[in-house]
């Protein structure tokens, strides 16, 4: 034990830096990596158990005007297992003066649906029934509408004197359509007002409502039942009326993956970026190691022929790596039982829902496994060197180089110097070469992702719509003077395009979807296979794997009671709905649908995108009957705000993690390239051209790196990003700023390493050149 | 011997290392056309002196100059053009850059060196590598040739931009007998040549290759011996040095 | 500048610019003048930029020749060529149409005023609205309600104000036509009383 402690005090003395930077990167990286499966799992189960607490079944369908009878028909569907009915009214409401682009559903607070509420402090406490005139409200409203307790939302029943205002009361937990990304939002209020809100509405009549009642039917599958879930559902349309009175139908996973959606981005960002750290970690360790081998042979040789094993003194050194990679993986895994908490506690706005968090025991061995055996096969395998060691081989020998051969000339000297050191010691440069082949891989994701987005969302806008567009109007009766408001668009800004929308209902081989119907066919965003014509639809990634239909496929689509057969003509992306919907053509859809009412929605691009919020600020101000939206939801901010956060937040950790090696790397080369640098000082080089020397050597091993992580980057990163997104319905991927994305990475990593050499390597220039040499005698 | 001009001087100069006094108030000049050599016990401070009057070294107080120049005061840039363009330095080991060939470290040399242009570098490596005998190994890494070849290499790059002084610190310290006599004889010829030298040696062999021999102790200069120039083997003058340093209880 | 300090200064510019885009010029939001919102008599030209197509097709006439196909009635397999007008509604109306059959449904059945009709979306300006006392069958035309009527009778002693947006080449048959077409159609589940098949041909 005694020699161990002897061995122990000197090698930490020398490489505590090392081993402390180690230590520190694996709990980051153990951290991140914990948090974010036990974010991911635990978000997950909350919703999931709250759903089920709440009794919503395996598919909920929004019903409006329905017969009475209808619960009970569906109910006695012999795979049905229970249908729960919850009451709703469909209104439009304004809150904080902003309109809502879509209607709130209104609900009150019963036994059958007890609803959590928020307390001020940020507690789940049980709900209750609300006092009359207040509301409770999903707490994405703060994030949306700047809502708080207190404030006051005004909901259209009627044309004639029908709103009715609320006062916010507090929030309340809707695992439902809690998350800011969706924006239909559920509100909570008394009993009373409730009713006398469906009296409103049925005094006004048909003509005169705004606001609809209807309800919620929470329908679960028997467990006894054999069918799949989009089997049970074709059963229920088939054998029902149902899809004639639903409006939509979403299952209980969309509901989900809508509502961790941006917390599920986060946990999935945290979760690649440990990932790469850990990639980077490893290549540290091993590098490190290599180097302290390398420097130190000379004194583990003598150990050696002092008598001591070279186990012993490999031991020694797998304690301090590898106890510093394993006690920063358990400070991670000990710290990540707060952080998620934190995590989640800040997204309530977001996800619309507290998280519980459960540390997910069986992942997190699983991950803890996974991170030590691989810490101690790196530390075993880099120091098992140490065994090969001969005393007599180091104590006599000199080291070789390959010779290498290139230009060396006086334009460019120093330059021509850095490229020789570097080839000639590429082995020393391999950790700083795969760091930079990393940081740049995931920086130029990043950066893809970033541009993709856009500055305000436009790729996530793009995603989410059929095509794209700055302004859409969509009148509500003939008597919208369309050419004023085309004038007044222009004014703004020329109108460059203009196409016709409409989005409706329709059953695809009886699945319930959303039917995009564009006038201009050469407008949707095909992936695959060709514009529609005539009976020829267009389904996204979503639908041809939930129905098992491809190009050529032959289906049937239904609408208001007629049922046409279209052939599949192409794959075509539009996230909305997660990707819920199909394209058609005005013609096909002619067949099935009446295309003269008041479906279509008019979209412009703008010469000048910046201006369509005042053109559509006008819009809503002074035109009552249309609806004015542009190509965004209230829900974007949320997530183009995290999206640029995260950018920012991989630009300052990779900036840290460069710092880092760069003093990891850089203090072991410079001390194994100081006899080099002694002689070319001695031979009239000035300290700052040696410092300049060894820093270019840093600037063309990260650069190589980063060139090889963007090349790596423009081949394969898309193709991870389009498999990523496809997980959101989004199948297209388009950035285009390609080569934006690949330089930017490619010209700051190698900047930052130099300036981070010149930074450390200075002391080259304060060391006396008799030190050097003397170094070398 | 050549005339009596002063090349470089150090006037009371004195290092201090941290209380360590190597240099105590040392006064000496090197002239023009001289090959001088440095001896004295070791710790005498005889390689500090060489450190310090290269300009590769500060001193705690005192005056080093070069052709009347006190080179203290010179910036880093400036010392370092001294050392590319008016001195050489030749080592114990060679010091040669690793990464470089024998032919590559001393062509760096005169790359370094502001008088030759790109083309003369070239013929003068060439030259010199075949006046050192060492150009059958000149593509050789310095890892893959003799210590003797590895020397001579460093002493071509050491004269390759005509230094005007030549400063060798045991140059021949870490070679056998044949490779200490075929580098001494090199340096003889350079001096033929018109290379002032200042060799700092505790070898008798060596020290009999110069015009001039300095002995110090305790940092300061004890003694000094003239000599004519070498002309090969002289018993007589071999008997001279010995009377020199017997007398100085070396 | 040293070197450090310049290093230092383009990292963080590029970092700067890569991170937060460039720079937007704010306009202010202004309301649109008077004279864009309400302008001083009919402005004749659609307003968007891309509304310039298919000039080529356009005679001097102001009528644009065999512009529409119609099949009157599902069963009927005969296509009845519609000249257009060339003006800003016939225009709008072309707009929405497509080179591909599109079924039109018409609601509102006249067998006294002699015409079926149908609201079309959107009330663009009304250019060249005319006070007409004489109708002939075949007849198309926008009224500023945004009802667009296909007059399947001669009406000689008529009073509407609407603008003429065209007129069928052949209406030899055009009444019997639409009746029947009207009577075929009795049972339609959505309450349409004369289906067209339109094909835009320009």
């Amino acid at each position: 034990m005694g020699k161990y402690k002897i061995l122990l005090k000197p090698a930490w003395r020398k490489q505590r830096f090392s081993v402390l930077s180690i230590f520190f990167m694996m709990f980051v990286l153990s951290l991140f990596l914990f948090s974010s499966v036990t974010l991911l799992k635990s978000g997950k189960i909350s919703v999931e158990k709250e759903m089920e607490r709440l009794g919503f079944g395996d598919f909920t369908a929004w019903v409006v005007n329905y017969p009475e009878e209808l619960p009970g028909t569906v109910a006695r569907i012999p795979d049905t297992g229970e249908v729960l009915v919850q009451d709703i009214i469909f209104a439009g409401y304004e809150a904080n003066g902003k309109y809502s682009d879509n209607e709130g559903q209104l609900m009150f607070y019963n036994n059958q649906f007890p609803y959590n509420f928020i307390s001020e402090d940020g507690k789940r406490i049980k709900g209750s029934m609300p006092e009359p005139g207040t509301i409770y409200v999903s707490p994405a409203m703060q994030q949306i509408y700047g809502i708080k307790a207190g404030s006051s939302i005004t909901f259209e029943l009627s044309r004639t004197n029908g709103k009715k205002t609320f006062i916010v009361a507090g929030f309340f937990e809707d695992a439902f359509m809690g998350s800011s990304m969706i924006d239909m939002k559920s509100f909570i209020v008394n009993n009373k007002d409730y009713k006398e809100m469906c009296s409103q509405i049925r005094e006004a009549g048909e003509n005169n409502a705004l606001a609809g009642i209807g309800a919620m039917f929470h329908i679960s599958k028997a467990q006894e039942s054999r069918l799949a879930d989009t089997e049970f559902y074709q059963k229920l349309i088939g054998q029902t009326e149902l899809s004639r009175y639903t409006e939509f139908t979403y299952r209980k996973d969309s509901i989900m993956d809508y509502m961790l959606l941006l917390q599920n981005i986060l946990a999935g960002f945290l979760a690649a970026f440990s990932v790469m750290l850990f990639l980077v970690c490893t290549v540290i360790t091993g590098h490190s190691l290599e180097s302290v081998i390398a420097q130190e042979k000379n004194d583990m040789a003598a150990l050696k022929i002092a008598g001591l094993p070279g186990r012993v003194i490999q031991r020694v050194y797998i304690f301090l790596y590898g106890g510093s990679g394993i006690s920063g993986v358990a400070a991670g895994l000990y710290i990540s039982r707060f952080v998620p908490g934190k995590i989640a506690k800040a997204m309530v706005s977001s996800t619309g829902m507290l998280i519980d968090i459960k540390v997910p025991v069986k992942e997190n061995i699983l991950i803890l496994t996974v991170l030590i055996l691989f810490n101690i096969l790196v530390v075993r395998t880099k120091t098992y060197r140490i065994m090969a060691i001969r005393p007599i081989q180091v104590l006599c020998g000199t080291e070789f180089k390959k010779h290498t051969r290139t230009h060396i000339g006086r334009k460019y000297l120093i330059l021509d110097i850095a490229v020789r050191e570097v080839i000639a010691n590429q082995r020393k440069y391999i950790a700083l070469f795969l760091v930079s082949v990393l940081l740049a891989f995931f920086i130029g994701i990043v950066n893809n992702i970033n541009a993709w987005t856009g500055r305000n969302g436009e790729g996530l806008m793009d995603a989410f719509s059929v095509a794209a567009h700055d302004l859409g109007v969509q009148p509500f009766n003939s008597s919208v003077p369309m050419d004023e408001i085309e004038r007044v668009i222009n004014w703004y800004s020329p109108v460059t395009d203009k196409y016709e929308l409409a989005m409706e209902n329709v059953a695809v081989n009886g699945h319930e979807y959303t039917a995009n119907i564009l006038n201009r066919t050469e407008l949707f965003h095909i992936i695959k296979g060709e514009e529609p014509e005539g009976n020829e639809i267009l389904i996204t990634d979503t639908v041809a794997s939930g129905l098992d239909i491809n190009i050529g496929s032959t289906v049937k689509v239904s609408a208001q009671g007629r049922t046409e057969e279209y052939r599949v003509s192409g794959i075509y992306q539009c996230a909305n709905g997660m990707g819920a919907n199909i394209g058609m053509t005005v013609p096909g859809y002619s067949q099935i649908g009446d295309i003269t009412g008041f479906i279509w929605c008019s979209h412009y691009i703008l010469k000048d995108g910046n201006m369509r919020d005042y053109a559509y600020k006008y819009l809503e101000e002074n035109y009552k009957e249309i609806d004015v939206h542009t190509n965004s939801w209230q829900g974007l901010g949320g997530i183009v705000e995290v999206v640029h956060a995260v950018v920012l937040a991989v630009y300052i950790i990779a900036f840290c993690i460069i710092l880092l090696v760069t003093a990891l790397t850089a203090s072991k080369i410079l001390l194994s390239e100081m006899p080099d640098l002694a002689i070319y000082r001695s031979l009239g080089f000035t300290g700052k051209q040696l410092v300049m020397l060894f820093a270019l050597g840093f600037w063309i091993v990260a650069a190589a790196g980063a060139g090889m992580g963007s090349i790596l980057q423009a081949v394969y990163g898309r193709k991870i990003l389009i498999n990523i997104f496809r997980l959101f319905g989004i199948g297209e991927f388009k950035t285009e700023q390609i080569l934006a994305v690949n330089l930017i990475p490619f010209i700051i990593i190698p900047l930052t390493f130099l300036l981070f050499a010149l930074i450390y390597s200075g002391k080259i220039k304060s060391a006396s050149i008799i030190s050097l040499i003397e170094q070398n005698e | 011997m050549g005339n009596k001009d002063i090349i470089l001087s150090g006037k009371n100069i004195v290092k201090d290392y941290g209380g360590n006094v190597v240099l105590n108030g040392l006064d000496i000049e090197i002239y023009k056309g001289s090959f001088t050599v440095v001896m004295g016990p070791s710790g005498s401070g005889k390689s500090t002196l060489l450190h310090v009057l290269s300009g590769m070294d500060s001193i705690t107080s005192g005056e080093v100059a070069y052709k009347g120049r006190n080179i203290q005061g010179l910036k880093e840039k400036e010392l370092a053009q001294l050392r590319g363009n008016s001195f050489g330095f030749v080592f114990q080991k060679p010091h040669l850059v690793s990464s470089l060939s024998l032919y590559e470290n001393i062509f760096l040399a005169g790359l370094v060196n502001n008088s030759l242009t790109e083309e003369e570098a070239r013929a003068e490596t060439e030259r010199l590598l075949r006046k050192m005998g060492i150009s059958d190994v000149k593509g050789h890494m310095p890892s893959g040739v003799s210590g003797g070849e590895a020397q001579r290499a460093a002493v071509a790059r050491a004269v390759i931009g005509k230094p005007e002084i030549l400063f060798a610190d045991e140059p021949t310290g870490a070679l056998n007998k044949s490779n200490t006599r075929e580098v001494l004889d090199l340096l003889v010829g350079l001096y033929k040549e018109g290379q002032d030298i200042m060799l700092v040696t505790h070898d008798k062999e060596a020290a009999l290759r110069g015009n001039r021999v300095i002995y110090i102790e305790d940092g300061a200069v004890i003694s000094e011996l003239k000599l004519h120039n070498y002309q090969g083997e002289d018993k007589e003058r071999e008997k001279m040095l010995s009377g020199f340093l017997s007398r100085l209880n070396w | 500048m040293s070197i450090k300090k310049f290093l230092l200064t383009i990292i963080m510019c590029i970092s700067v610019v890569s991170m937060a885009g460039c720079g937007n010029s704010e306009k202010y939001a202004e309301a649109p003048p008077e004279d864009v919102v309400n302008p001083e008599g009919a402005d004749n030209n659609n307003s968007t930029d891309n509304s310039t197509d298919n000039n080529a097709n356009k005679e001097n006439s102001g009528v644009i020749s065999g512009a529409v196909t119609a099949k009157i009635g599902l069963n009927d397999d005969t296509g009845y060529i519609i000249d257009m007008y060339n003006n800003a509604a016939s225009e709008t109306i072309l707009g929405y149409l497509s080179e591909e059959e599109m079924r039109f449904p018409a609601y509102t059945y006249e067998e006294d005023g002699g015409y079926v009709a149908q609201d079309i979306r959107g009330s663009y300006t009304r250019d060249g609205e005319k006070e007409i006392s004489q109708i002939k069958a075949g007849g198309l035309y926008l009224f500023s309600d945004g009802q667009l009527r296909l007059y399947f009778k001669d009406v000689p002693d008529a009073s509407i104000t609407a603008v003429p947006v065209g007129y069928f080449q052949n209406t030899d048959n055009i009444t019997e036509l639409v009746q029947n077409a009207y009577k075929e159609n009795r049972d339609d589940s959505w309450g349409v009383e004369v289906y067209f098949l339109i094909t835009k041909n320009i």
